[in-house]
């Protein structure tokens, strides 16, 4: 553990060792065309969810992606795990290409990869009791044959997301526990295998803002004390700003803009990010006014615009930006940005 | 607020709880369980076997009808009498006894004759030398019969049957030279005789049945009736004892003669019977309706267990597979759903052979495919559930997602269904039972209606053996009906009522 | 005299094991053109009382006392053929969360608005599209559009649409719940603004329910946080901010994330609301409040007022969290 256990500012500077690589991530889903429509012909349409990322994420760290609904954050996050087939790209777990593997190769690589789901209601059965929602991974990863076997590994993991004493909740249903405890059993059925990576799918969108700190705390302490690596998919910059060692930006399928949290919150290089930022309500009447945001919506992921995809709605949009699309590169110490004008 | 886990999981206490508020799921269950009581419980419901017959006149009434209809105050009710040899009474014996034998487990009356031992010894030596003497006539004539009269006294408090009956089997065992004589006859409380039967032989014979039957010619013109007579309300004009007299008459050979004589029974059905009275074979209606309870419920329950079962694999496995094994099963489907079931049912029963499984098995191989499509669509949204996609992240496999986690969620839909199934299922079995295609080895209510329909019920106004299994059917497919719904109210919220 | 008063509200849910009491003598005040934002956990009531001032109540749900008065004017008291024609939509009208899906798919946009317009008001067609035209120039959308059909908007504009709406009788009084919830940042600011311009333009009064503390910091002008049925902290947006003096509403605001502010440990508070069928004695908040003692277990705090500006706390610790301490310091 003390070999992954990094301190921030080397984890900011991107020193640490990289658990994850994600290269040119593309994940296309076709569109069902009416009969009337493929007798018309043309090219297949299909929704470009996620549309060529490339990022890595380091041992021990929390990275965060950041994006509106409908940017393929949720979609990127499955796709990682093999949850979705990827179209394009590639994605190595420490040494091994998550893309290429074979499904019993695939239900293995479950044990060190993976996922809490945003919906506290729905991503548990509600005819199983906690004891057997946690033994599930177990069972299926055929480390345990009964109840009685899974029991220590059960109480562990309740004791890990500080549900204690465990006997008290081990024969509760999720309908007797509240939306917090609900999600700490989520978390506790994600580390029962001991996963080296975990990814949290907007953990705490569906709870109320009194309790999200719970969560989000135990996941940073999950990170920080045992070295769990996570990826943090959030539409909430400002959840992610508090937790988040690195953050990415998505919109429209792509990554446009990532660095270390500090630096993309205060010298957000994107005007997509700026708009973000300047989204976020303050809760502070003090500062009051409504940030400059981008005019219009996200437009349709099956036809997204060209060069750019920011353009029709970019305040700093010119002739180039219609026509070539921006690589990532770097701008700043880590800090990596995709607009023709970002620097100016 | 917590309306999600309000929705799913329901724990068998609460679902108990939640029931026992429905007045017509109560009124449902508590029929059901009269049925359950009558099927498990029909031995002791009924002395009869649904499949014995002759135990009354073709649709005789039932027997209450006596205090409750003028005209059968006095009807008969069956006089049934296996006459062994302990129930003979000997009347009359020279030179003969009655004895019993058993064979092949059954008790034979035997009435044996001496042998003429001296006559034959005598005449071995004697004869010639005595040819013409005085005791040359003596023997010369017939010598004289040993006679063994036995009876039975059948008390008749009735008004005249409209028939009766005697059967038994019968054989001789003698030498060839030997004469023996039989003979039937009732005597009336008068002291009428009636002559029913007569035979005489020579020498030894084989079993031979003897079958009087009331309504026969030959028995009519033996009595000097005209064929437009009846002989069963003439002879048993009257209230009180009647005698069945049996007499055997031997002249002996060298070996002994030995009548015996098995299976005799004398008959006079009744014109009521039992509770609701007897079908045209004079079967009991009563003991058929109690027994069909049985094959009504198993074929039912089985059917619709059956059905429910394909149905929901199919439906799982379709749905939560999809592609191209979804498409083909789909279409499958909807091509069985398009045809008239009843036709169908009708030309494989006729294909298949008339036996109850073949006929659970066709209601079985018509009924799933509501149950598939419902369990398909279910299974669609299920399997995007998060929980499902929970349990891929664990490396779960189809099998295993599809057994613990969609199952379990569409048992109270596919529970509620099959209820609801059981009654199609009867009403099914019912119509191919009641248009002749049903298993003519068991009872069911539909063959009780099929046989009332055949056999005149409908223009002898028999509405005791119409009606009786037209409601039971009727009853134990509403209540199932009820509970159905109920069950369906409770487990499936979108009948839910808001509380 | 304040525009809406509300004063001892209590609405309670009948349900078969017994009375959810989800509004518990409620009291506050908007003034004209004031913003009142209500802020509290999923299931404290505040759902619950924008219904009760609306009486859009489902049958279960039963109003057990207290006074509503719009403009002098005792709203309860009318009958509910009255509310409907004279109140609602015409004094008091309403924005909910999703409300864009309660619009008519087969109807277009504008006759949808004519016809809210035409139920209310007794006015000739013509004076009824101009009207609609209007309103949707007022929240941002071109009048162009009067003939699409609401599949062609998207989520923000067809929410700016119900907006429209509910201003088309010019109420005194809109209520928004979760008016924004369902959206993303960066639309549900852009409703947020196109909201407060109308607001400050038409001089309407608001009220906001909101779980979320940074729109009622920057639109609303008083803030009440509720908690298990009832109002513990109530005053302007400065004062509770500022100084939060109620432990539930100290964690509440604390526990809120800023995203100007240095990066920081996300604070909650621990434990869950209680359940309103049998809320807990004495002061509802006392399981799971660090500062609880045998008082707050007997006796129910009431309202009081604390320094200036009616900043108001129900708590009997009052005189302690004046000073400031931060009790869910960890």
């Amino acid at each position: 553990m003390g070999a992954v256990r990094a301190t921030d500012e080397e984890r900011r500077v991107g020193h640490g060792e990289v658990i994850l690589d994600v290269e040119n991530l593309v994940k296309y889903f076709p569109l069902r065309r009416g009969f009337a429509q493929s007798l018309k012909g043309g090219p297949d349409l299909a929704v470009k969810a996620v549309d060529g990322v490339t990022f890595n994420v380091k041992k021990g760290e929390l990275f965060g992606v950041v994006g509106e609904s409908g940017c393929g954050k949720t979609t990127m996050g499955r796709t990682i795990l093999r949850l979705l087939e990827p179209t394009d790209g590639k994605v190595v777990f420490e040494d091994t290409d998550v893309t290429a593997l074979d499904p019993e190769e695939v239900k293995k690589l479950r044990r060190r990869m993976q996922i809490i789901f945003q919906d506290p209601y729905e991503s548990m059965n509600p005819r199983l009791d906690v004891s057997r929602i946690i033994a599930e991974p177990l069972r299926i990863q055929g480390i345990v044959k009964n109840a009685v076997d899974a029991r220590p590994y059960i109480e562990k993991a309740l004791e890990d997301v500080e549900m204690t004493p465990p006997e008290e909740y081990l024969f509760r249903y999720p309908h007797e526990l509240s939306g917090g405890q609900r999600q700490r059993i989520a978390v506790a059925r994600a580390l029962v295998l001991d996963p080296e990576f975990i990814v949290a799918d907007e953990p705490v969108s569906m709870l109320d803002v009194s309790i999200r700190g719970e969560i989000l705390n135990l996941m940073l302490n999950l990170c920080r004390e045992r070295g769990v690596t996570f990826l943090y998919i959030t539409h909430d910059l400002a959840t992610a700003r508090h937790i988040c060692d690195r953050i990415a930006v998505m919109y429209l399928g792509k990554i446009v803009e990532k660095g270390p949290t500090d630096s993309l919150v205060k010298h957000p290089l994107h005007p997509y990010t700026r708009a973000l930022i300047g989204a976020v309500f303050v809760p502070d009447p003090k500062k009051k006014g409504f940030g400059k945001v981008l005019s219009g919506e996200v437009p349709n992921p099956v036809n997204p615009p060209s060069g750019c995809r920011l353009h029709p709605r970019c305040p700093v949009c010119r002739d180039i930006c219609k026509e070539v699309e921006p690589e990532l590169v770097e701008a700043e110490n880590n800090h990596m940005v995709a607009c023709h004008f970002a620097l100016g | 607020m917590s309306k999600n886990g309000a929705q799913n999981g329901i724990s068998a206490p609460t679902f108990w709880e939640q029931y026992k508020r429905k007045p017509l799921g109560m009124v449902g269950l508590f029929i059901v369980l009269v049925y359950i009581f009558v099927a498990i419980f029909a031995p002791f419901l009924t002395p009869y076997n649904p499949k014995q017959i002759l135990l009354a006149d073709r649709i005789a009434a039932p027997v209450w009808f006596r205090s409750v209809v003028p005209q059968y105050n006095d009807a008969p009710s069956t006089v049934r009498t296996d006459l062994g040899p302990n129930e003979w009474t000997v009347s009359e014996a020279t030179g003969g006894k009655l004895s019993s034998q058993e064979q092949d487990g059954k008790t034979i009356t035997v009435i044996g004759f001496d042998p003429v031992f001296s006559g034959d010894v005598i005449a071995e030596g004697e004869a010639d030398a005595f040819e013409d003497s005085e005791f040359a006539d003596a023997y010369e004539k017939e010598p004289d019969m040993s006679v063994v009269e036995l009876s039975y006294v059948v008390p008749y408090t009735y008004s005249p049957p409209k028939t009766f009956g005697l059967t038994f089997n019968y054989w001789i065992d003698a030498s060839p030279d030997s004469k023996t004589e039989l003979q039937f006859v009732i005597e009336t409380p008068e002291g009428k005789e009636f002559n029913l039967w007569g035979k005489s032989y020579s020498g030894a014979l084989g079993s031979q049945p003897a079958r009087i039957d009331s309504r026969d010619l030959t028995l009519k013109q033996r009595l000097g009736l005209t064929i437009f007579d009846d002989p069963a309300p003439r002879i048993f004009s009257s209230k009180g004892d009647y005698r069945l007299v049996l007499t055997a008459k031997a002249t002996s050979g060298e070996e002994p003669t030995r009548v015996c004589i098995s299976d005799t029974v004398f008959y006079i059905p009744g014109m009521v019977h039992g509770v609701l009275g007897a079908d045209h074979m004079g079967a009991d209606l009563w003991a058929q309706l109690v027994y069909g309870t049985r094959i009504s419920l198993s074929i039912g329950l089985s059917a619709a267990a059956i059905s429910v079962a394909v149905g929901t694999a199919v439906g799982i496995i379709c749905g939560y597979l999809g592609g191209v094994v979804d498409e083909f099963m789909m279409r499958v489907v909807d091509v069985l759903m398009a045809i008239p079931t009843l036709p169908i049912l009708i030309i494989l029963g006729a294909i298949l052979g008339k036996s109850v499984w073949n006929i659970v098995l066709l209601i079985s191989a018509f009924a799933w495919m509501g149950t598939a499509r419902l369990v398909r669509s279910q299974t669609l949204s299920l399997r995007e559930r998060v929980f499902v996609e929970a349990a891929k992240a664990s490396g779960a496999s189809d099998a295993y997602v599809m057994i613990t986690h969609i199952l379990p969620n569409v048992l109270p839909l596919v529970f509620a269904g099959m209820v609801l199934r059981i009654p199609s299922a009867i009403l099914t079995e019912a119509s191919l039972s009641f248009l002749g295609l049903g298993d003519p080895r068991v009872a069911t209510w539909g063959r009780m209606l099929h046989n009332a329909r055949g056999f005149g019920a409908f223009t002898t106004l028999a509405w005791w053996w119409l009606v009786p299994p037209g409601l039971a059917i009727t009853f134990l497919s509403l209540a199932f009906v009820f509970i159905g719904n109920t069950v369906n109210e409770i487990l499936n919220p979108r009948y839910r009522e808001r509380s | 005299m304040a525009l809406l008063e509300v004063r001892d509200l209590k609405m309670y849910y009948k349900t078969l094991r017994g009375h959810v009491k989800a509004v518990d003598s409620v009291s506050f005040d908007i003034e004209r053109g004031e913003a009142l934002g209500i802020a509290g956990e999923s299931g404290c009531g505040k759902s619950s009382m924008a219904n009760t001032v609306l009486r859009l109540l489902p049958s279960n749900g039963k109003i057990h006392g207290g006074s509503i008065t719009l403009d002098g004017v005792e709203i309860l008291k009318l009958d509910d053929e009255t509310f409907r024609e004279s109140i609602r939509w015409k004094k008091i009208s309403m924005v909910f969360q999703g409300a864009m899906n309660a619009l008519n798919p087969v109807h277009r946009i504008g006759d949808q608005i004519v016809e809210a317009i035409l139920t209310h008001e007794d006015i000739p067609h013509a004076e009824a599209v101009e009207r609609t035209e209007q309103l949707l120039d007022m929240v941002g959308i071109n009048p162009k559009r009067f003939k699409e059909y609401p599949h062609e908007f998207s989520g923000g504009m067809k929410q700016r649409v119900v907006i429209a709406m509910a201003l088309a009788c010019n109420p005194d009084v809109i209520v928004a719940d979760e008016p924004t919830t369902a959206l993303d940042v960066m639309v549900q600011s852009q409703v947020l603004k196109a909201m407060e311009d109308l607001r400050k333009r038409l001089d309407l009064s608001m009220m906001l329910i909101t779980h979320d503390l940074s729109v009622i910091a920057q639109t609303c002008d008083k803030i009440a946080i509720m908690y298990a049925g009832k109002i513990v902290e109530y005053g302007s947006v400065i004062d509770v901010y500022e100084n939060p003096t109620h432990p539930y509403g100290m964690g509440l605001v604390k526990a809120f994330p800023n995203i100007k502010a240095e990066r920081t440990r996300v604070r909650s508070l621990p434990g869950f609301p209680p359940n309103l069928l049998a809320p807990p004695e004495g002061c509802r908040f006392h399981p799971r409040c660090p500062l609880a003692d045998r008082t707050c277990m007997e006796e129910e705090p009431r309202l009081i007022e604390i320094g200036s500006n009616s900043h108001k706390v129900a708590c009997h610790k009052v005189d302690m969290l004046e000073r400031g301490v931060d009790i869910w310091e960890q």
